[in-house]
Order: C-alpha cells, then sequence, then structure tokens
C-alpha cells in the first residue's frame, strides 16, 4: 500500500520524544529488550489557538516559555489519549527520557559527556556511538542482565560526516538616502535610474528578500514612506543641506533609537544578521563637515555590507574626497554627469558595483 | 437485481453513475445496492447529486483518508491524526463509518466522480445504512449555497504536499514545521463569518489617513500582508491559508449530520416495508449514533430531532403566525393535512447555516420536548445502552431555558458553540496599528443579531451570561498571542474579558504575559 502521508507518523513520534512524554517503566524496558513491542498511551498533543474557555482553565500571568502543550478538553472521553508502539529503535531516545540526554550536556550527564569528547576529539558522533554500544550491549545480553551501563569500546566509536548546506534564507536591505534640497531638481531622472538599477542588481541576488527603505535629508532627515515610492525622486525642500543628521538618522535606525518618520513601519535595521546596502545620491553640497562626521562615519562603514557614494554635477568635492580617502574596500565613490544615457549609467554603475 | 442495473438514474434528465470499488475492482453487491438505494432517495426523496464512487477501504487506509482530510499536509499533527484514528478503529471506538472525499476525474469513464469512503469492517447492513446517510450528505454538498463556495480541489493538496516536503529537504524538518505550528494557531483567527461583516458603510471623505483603513476580522490574512516573511514561510503560510478555507464547513455541521440521519431514517422506513429485520438492524444503527446526548454526537442528535419536528410540523400545519396565536390546548387539538414537511426541509438545506437553522426552528416547544424525551429515557431499560453519557449540564441548560431561568438565545448560542468550536471573533481596530504593537479585540456584536431589542435589565443579566461563555483568558489563549508575538516580533495586545465581565487586556511580548484592566474590553455594539 502507498503511503500518501510519508514520514508524519514518524515526525511525530519525534515530537513526543523531544517533550518528554513519554515514561517508561523498568517492566517496559524488559519487554523491549526481549524484542516486544510495548504499547503506551500519551496525551493528545494541540496546537494552541485564540478560544474560549479552552481548557476550562484560567491562564496563569507567568507561564514563562511560549509554547506549552496541553491535554486536549476532556470532554470526549477516551478520546484525550493516543495509543503509541515503542519498539528497540527508539529507544536512544527514551535514554533521554532519563536524563540521559547526550545533545545538550547537562548536570547530570557531565561526567558522561566529558568522558566522551576528551579523548576523541569533537568528531565524534556521541548518539551514534551509544547507539552502537547498545546494539552490542543487546546481542550479547550484556544489557538484559546488568540494565543500562555506559561502556564504549573502540569498535563502537562513529564519527560525524560533514554536510555542507546551503542557507537560502538571507537577505538584505537597501537603504536609499537622498539630498533632496533645491539644487538636486534637475537630476531626479538620474537618480531614479540608477538607484533602480542597483536595487534590481539586489533583487537578482537576493531572490527577492530585499527590503527597501528611502531617506531624504536636506540639513535635516527623515524616513520617507516607502507606500509612495514613486514620489521619492520628485521630492524638493528648501534649505541648506547637511550629510550629518542624514548618516546619524542611518546609526539611530541600526542601533533602535527615535528617529524621523513618515513611515507606517518602525522596523530596526539589523545589520547583524542581515546584509545592509547604502546608496547616498547627493551633489555633494554639505555644509557641515566637521570631524564628528568623519568619526560617524567610521563606525557605520563596518555595518554595512556595501556602501555607494554617488556626486552628481559636483558644486564641491570635499566630502568625495573624504570617503575616498578612507580607503574602506565596501565603500564606492563616483563623480558623474547628469546624463542618462547608456553609456553614462554603465560606466557609473561599473564604478559602483565593482 | 439485473433488471435495477439495466435502469438508470436520471436527474433533471442527466444520467447519474454510481459504483462501489474494492481497490480497483467494482464490488457488484454493493453497487447493485448503492444504485437502488440512490433511485429512491431520487425519485421519492427529491435529492439531487452526481457520480459517485464508494471506496471500500481497510482500517490503516482509512485511518490515512481522514488523516489528510483534516490536516493534508504531511506535518507532525496529520501523523498524530493517523494514529489515533487507526486507534479507535482497532477497538471499534467512536467509530468512522464513511467519510465524504473530494471530486476526482475518472479518465477511463471520463465523467468526475466524487469519492466516498467507507469502511470495510463495516457489516452489510451499516454498510447500506452508511450509503443511505451519505446520498444525504451529498446532496448537501451539491446544493447548499455555503457548501458548493467551499473549494475542496484535492490536486491542489496534492500540489502542497509536494511542496512542503520539498521545503522540508531543502530547509530542515524543525523549522518547517515550527513554522507550521504557528500557522495553525495563526488559523483560528480566520473570517469564518465573512457575510456578517459586509454591509457595513463607506466614507469617502472627512477622515484622516489610518491604518488599517476598516476594521479588519482576518486576522490571518492580515498578518500575511503586513509582515516581512521570506518566501518560503510566505508561501507555507498562504498554503495552510487556502487549507483552511475548509473550515467554512464547520458552520453546515448540524444541517449536515442532521440531514443525513433524516434521510437514512427515511430509507430504513423503506426498507421496513419488505425487510424487516435489515431495517430493525439499521433502525439500531441510527439510534446509537442520533440518540446519544454528548458533544460529540451532538449535531446528529440536534439536527435528527429538528428535521422531523419541523417535519411532523409542517405536514400538520403546525407552523405559522396564526398557530402561534392559539393558547396550548388548541395547539395539541390543531391539525391541518398539509404535508408539506419534506419540501420545507428540502428548502431549508438549499440556502441555511446552522445559526440561522437553530435560530428560526429550535423554538421554546421543541426544548420542551427534547426535555420530556429525556426525562422519559433516562428511566428505561434501553438507556443502559448508553448509560452514562448524558452530561448532566446540557439537560440542565435547557430545563432552566424552560423555567425562563436562562435566555433561549443563550442556550442556543451554548448548543451551536458544544456542537462545534466555532473560534472567537477577534478583529484589530481601525487605525489602531502604528507599527509598535498589534492590538486584537473580541468581537461579540454578533451577539446582537439574534436577541432582538432587550430592556436594559435584560441587556445587563445577558451580558453577564454571555462573559462566561465568552472569556478568553486561558491557557491556550495566552500561548496563542506569545506565538503571534514571535512572528510580528512586536507586543501583542488582545482586549477581552474576565468570567466576571469586568474588561480585561492581555499583553504578550513573546515570552511574557502581562494582565490589566485598562482597555475597553469587548465589542458588544454592532
Amino acid at each position: 500500500m502507498t503511503s500518501e502521508l510519508g514520514d508524519a507518523e514518524d515526525k511525530y513520534r519525534r515530537k513526543i520524544d523531544e517533550e518528554d512524554d513519554l515514561i517508561l517503566t523498568s517492566v517496559d524496558i524488559k519487554d523491549i529488550n526481549d524484542g516486544k513491542t510495548v504499547i503506551k498511551s500519551i496525551p493528545v498533543k494541540i496546537n494552541p489557538t485564540i478560544s474560549y474557555n479552552g481548557l476550562n482553565q484560567e491562564g496563569d500571568g507567568d507561564s514563562g516559555d511560549g509554547d506549552g502543550e496541553g491535554d486536549k478538553n476532556g470532554g470526549e472521553g477516551g478520546d484525550s489519549k493516543v495509543k503509541v508502539g515503542v519498539d528497540k529503535r527508539r529507544l536512544k531516545q527514551m535514554m533521554e527520557n532519563w536524563g540521559l540526554s547526550f545533545t545538550k550536556p547537562g548536570k547530570k550527564d557531565r561526567k558522561l559527556y566529558r568522558l566522551l569528547t576528551a579523548e576523541n576529539g569533537i568528531d565524534e558522533n556521541q548518539e551514534k556511538t551509544i547507539e552502537a554500544m547498545l546494539d552490542r550491549q543487546m546481542a550479547t545480553g550484556y544489557f538484559a542482565k546488568n540494565g543500562f551501563k555506559i561502556d564504549i569500546r573502540d569498535e563502537d566509536i562513529r564519527y560525524n560526516f560533514i554536510e555542507e548546506r546551503l542557507i537560502p534564507n538571507l537577505s538584505a536591505t537597501f537603504i536609499i538616502m537622498r539630498d533632496v534640497s533645491g539644487s538636486m531638481e534637475p537630476y531626479g531622472e538620474f537618480s531614479a535610474t540608477i538607484a533602480g538599477l542597483i536595487e534590481f542588481w539586489l533583487r537578482e541576488k537576493y531572490e527577492n528578500t530585499v527590503k527597501i527603505r528611502y531617506i531624504a535629508h536636506t540639513d535635516d532627515a527623515f524616513e520617507f514612506n516607502p507606500a509612495k515610492r514613486a514620489d521619492f525622486f520628485k521630492l524638493v525642500s528648501g534649505g541648506g543641506t547637511a550629510f550629518r543628521p542624514a548618516y546619524n538618522l542611518v546609526m539611530d535606525m541600526m542601533d533602535g533609537k527615535p528617529y524621523a518618520s513618515q513611515s507606517p513601519y518602525r522596523e530596526r535595521v539589523d545589520y547583524e544578521s542581515e546584509d545592509v546596502f547604502l546608496l547616498h545620491i547627493t551633489d555633494g553640497e554639505n555644509s557641515d563637515t566637521g570631524p564628528e562626521l568623519y568619526g560617524m562615519l567610521k563606525k557605520l562603514f563596518p555595518r554595512l555590507t556595501k556602501a555607494f557614494y554617488l556626486q552628481i554635477e559636483g558644486i564641491s568635492d570635499e566630502f568625495y574626497k573624504m570617503v575616498s580617502s578612507m580607503g574602506k574596500e565596501n565603500v564606492s565613490a563616483v563623480k558623474s554627469s547628469n546624463d542618462v544615457s547608456y553609456g553614462n549609467v554603465k560606466k557609473v554603475l561599473d564604478k559602483l558595483l565593482n | 437485481m439485473a433488471r435495477d442495473s439495466l435502469e438508470k438514474l436520471l436527474i433533471d434528465g442527466k444520467e447519474v453513475k454510481i459504483k462501489a470499488t474494492h481497490g480497483s475492482m467494482i464490488d457488484k453487491r454493493y453497487t447493485g445496492e448503492a444504485k437502488k438505494i440512490a433511485a429512491f432517495m431520487i425519485n421519492k426523496m427529491g435529492l439531487s447529486f452526481g457520480n459517485v464512487e464508494f471506496k471500500i477501504l481497510d482500517n490503516e487506509e482509512f485511518a490515512e483518508k481522514v488523516a489528510l482530510y483534516g490536516t493534508p499536509l504531511p506535518s507532525w499533527e496529520a501523523g498524530q491524526e493517523k494514529i489515533m484514528q487507526e486507534d479507535r478503529m482497532k477497538y471499534r471506538q467512536g467509530v468512522l463509518y464513511e467519510m465524504v472525499g473530494h471530486k476526482f476525474y475518472d479518465p477511463v469513464e471520463k465523467e468526475e466522480y466524487t469519492a466516498v469512503y467507507i469502511n470495510q469492517n463495516d457489516t452489510y447492513d451499516e454498510v447500506l445504512s452508511v450509503m443511505a446517510h451519505v446520498y444525504g450528505h451529498l446532496h448537501i454538498q451539491y446544493n447548499n449555497k455555503l457548501a458548493k463556495s467551499i473549494d475542496s480541489n484535492s490536486d491542489k493538496h496534492a500540489y502542497y504536499r509536494d511542496r512542503y516536503r520539498e521545503m522540508e529537504g531543502r530547509l530542515d524538518i524543525k523549522t518547517v514545521e515550527n513554522l507550521y505550528d504557528y500557522a495553525q494557531t495563526l488559523s483560528g483567527l480566520l473570517d469564518i463569518f465573512p457575510d456578517f461583516h459586509k454591509n457595513k458603510k463607506n466614507e469617502y471623505y472627512g477622515r484622516e489617513k489610518e491604518f488599517p483603513e476598516e476594521n479588519v476580522y482576518d486576522v490571518y490574512k492580515f498578518t500575511l500582508e503586513n509582515v516581512r516573511f521570506n518566501p518560503w514561510e510566505k508561501e507555507l503560510l498562504e498554503v495552510v491559508y487556502d487549507i483552511n478555507q475548509l473550515v467554512k464547513g464547520a458552520r453546515i455541521k448540524i444541517l449536515h449530520e442532521g440531514f443525513a440521519t433524516f434521510v437514512e431514517d427515511k430509507y430504513a422506513e423503506e426498507v421496513a416495508k419488505y425487510d424487516i429485520d435489515t431495517a430493525f438492524k439499521m433502525r439500531k444503527g441510527i439510534l446509537s449514533v442520533a440518540d446519544v446526548l454528548s458533544p460529540a454526537q451532538l449535531p446528529y442528535y440536534l439536527g435528527f430531532r429538528l428535521f422531523k419536528d419541523i417535519e411532523k410540523r409542517w405536514n400538520e400545519g403546525k407552523h405559522g403566525v396564526l398557530y402561534n396565536l392559539l393558547s396550548e390546548e388548541q395547539k395539541r387539538i390543531y391539525m391541518k393535512r398539509e404535508n408539506r414537511g419534506l419540501s420545507e426541509i428540502l428548502e431549508i438545506v438549499k440556502s441555511y447555516t446552522d445559526w440561522e437553522f437553530i435560530f428560526s426552528y429550535a423554538d421554546l416547544d421543541f426544548f420542551k420536548s427534547l426535555v420530556k424525551e429525556i426525562e422519559e429515557k433516562k428511566n428505561m431499560v434501553i438507556d443502559t445502552l448508553y448509560g452514562g453519557k448524558y452530561p448532566d449540564y446540557i439537560v440542565e441548560m435547557i430545563k432552566a431555558a424552560q423555567n425562563e431561568e436562562l435566555d433561549p438565545n443563550i442556550l442556543r448560542f451554548q448548543l451551536l458553540l458544544e456542537t462545534e468550536n466555532y473560534g472567537p471573533m477577534v478583529y484589530v481596530p481601525r487605525g489602531s496599528f502604528k507599527g509598535d504593537k498589534l492590538l486584537l479585540r473580541q468581537d461579540l456584536s454578533f451577539l446582537n443579531r439574534y436577541t432582538g431589542k432587550l430592556s436594559d435589565k435584560q441587556q445587563k443579566e445577558f451580558e453577564k451570561q454571555s462573559s462566561q461563555m465568552f472569556s478568553l483568558f486561558n491557557r491556550l489563549t495566552i500561548n496563542s498571542l506569545h506565538r503571534l508575538s514571535k512572528l510580528w516580533k512586536i507586543p501583542v495586545e488582545l482586549e477581552t474579558m474576565d468570567s466576571d465581565g469586568k474588561p480585561l487586556t492581555l499583553t504578550s511580548d513573546g515570552t511574557k504575559l502581562y494582565k490589566s484592566n485598562r482597555g475597553e474590553g469587548p465589542n458588544f455594539s454592532e
């Protein structure tokens, strides 16, 4: 008979073992050792949902760990238990219920843990070793006579087979930071083109798990609402221009501090667990080039996977020179004219991305 | 028998094919019986349905089908369900006699069939009974408004299973199972009463931008749209969301089981004309299912009684405004041969759901007759067969309603909730989401739909009584809140009430729970 359910039963049995629901008596162990399958009943597991009078029990305020499981509502009599068979194959997992856990070194089994690792190094697979030891003990009748006792010989030792695995769920944040002062008004189309192409490049690279954050700045910075992304490159505002508030905002986003925002989302930029890319588009005009900015950039750049600095039709090259002179590998700075032709865009992208 | 098989079964001029199979072989005896029963159902009862294939399975196969129907993905829950079902069948406890499965396309016959699974360990009379029962279910599946709207495509589910296994292979079983568990918790927050929330006025202007723009009742969907997930996480959650649309079927459980049992009973009456022995066994089987007043059997019990009651009343003309004006004595002798019982029932089955059914047909007279019947049964010897299975609290509730201590509407709610856990209604209030926390509020406004206008004193009593039933403060809810909070990565707040009816706000930050009395409690007004 073909089984459409596959290994669902096995998964369920594993879950029982993990949560210590199945308790074996010494009689059971003897029966298992004789080759019999022992039938035990255990409570039914349910995934909690928000419900009226669930379990007919008032909750207690400090139920510490989140996913506590419980019996099914007692209304249906015998239905709240399920019978499962236990055989020799699963004895190893049963042993964990007796407090002999090998995967997590605890107080009880520290001695055993050290005994196993000190001589044989880390490549040894403890679970399989114990399994092999048990097999030998059972075959020779040692187990039936003396019960469970640790006695590992050279022939029992099994080694780990190292397997390489791809981690597919890497994600990225792309921060687009744009100078929105009056002098930037003619460069909207060019900025949008470059930002769009980098975004496209990132989406290819990260399988569409790219979050995009927009920051607009003059001498004051705020996060722009991503729902209105179409308007971002048309934004124009009066006032002077300074870079420090903008970079300050990025730092605040990373540190989880409050910051000015028009977006409904307040999510921390998690630079520790995901890749962060920053694109800064400006015309180079910067009224605030103190040592504070330099210090801040020194702190910020190591957190970024890559920082792009794009200066269009420069008014002043001061910041461009500063960034270039820092000599960071993950920072690329480019100067360009306001030219949306294929040749120019390709030149700028080549410089930025390589 | 041979003559029977030559006759064609016709519904609206279209032929209906019926067969019973044992593996890949056609079972001639059961096929003949099934056709005979179908002929009775179509020609005398006026039912209609499509092609049917009765598949006769052994315990393990049957348990697997049940598990796959309940939890179509091969998760640990499906494994548990399979072991449980096998257990029950092995010891013949709480036996499942049949299961109506998905529609499938038969490439040989080039026709669409509905698969019906029958346990091969059933006796011959049981199988006949079950077939009659199944035609009742099929009629509802093909004709009921709600049942028709539920899309259960078996190919789609097979594809989901494949994808699920692929995810497990690529990622890790534990990771995928963990998210599946979270999805199951979210499944309690589906909107299974979408028609309750339709008639809201739209304001086109004069409102500031707020998020969400309307009250959101489908919290699962809201989560899908507003939390950033990895692609595989999003896919799995969407799959579970889609599968959970089947849950809507819970809203016609009493209709389903009641009508099927009613039809089965009718067939037993027919059989009694020529084979009293089989008929007696069938009748006994019906009673062993529909005569047990336990929460699990309540849909059968209530539905069967109610349909019987309706048939009698509409046959004798005991309904309508004028009839209700009569005195007790006059009602007793009133008689007007209308014979409209069956047509009334077919009308109900077409468009009603359980809520409408119970609230429009289970009146005080019906409850009165129930109490009388239970009292009589309790003193009879036959009761030892099902002894100890009468939950006293249900009887006491019905009695309290008789003595006007309990609002009859509350009784109806309670009975409905006993039959199936409809899940509480919880919603995200309009404009409440600012990104720092997720606010959920319990909704009890639907209570007003059925009670009509009450005086202040009655309203207070009503809210007090309902608060004892509808409080959400319990361990399952707390664990769910923890899970929700971990999914959203922000604190989750639930506005509900305690068992005294006072407002209570539960806040979870993923690991710890905080209680407070601020907040407004559940929403009572519509």
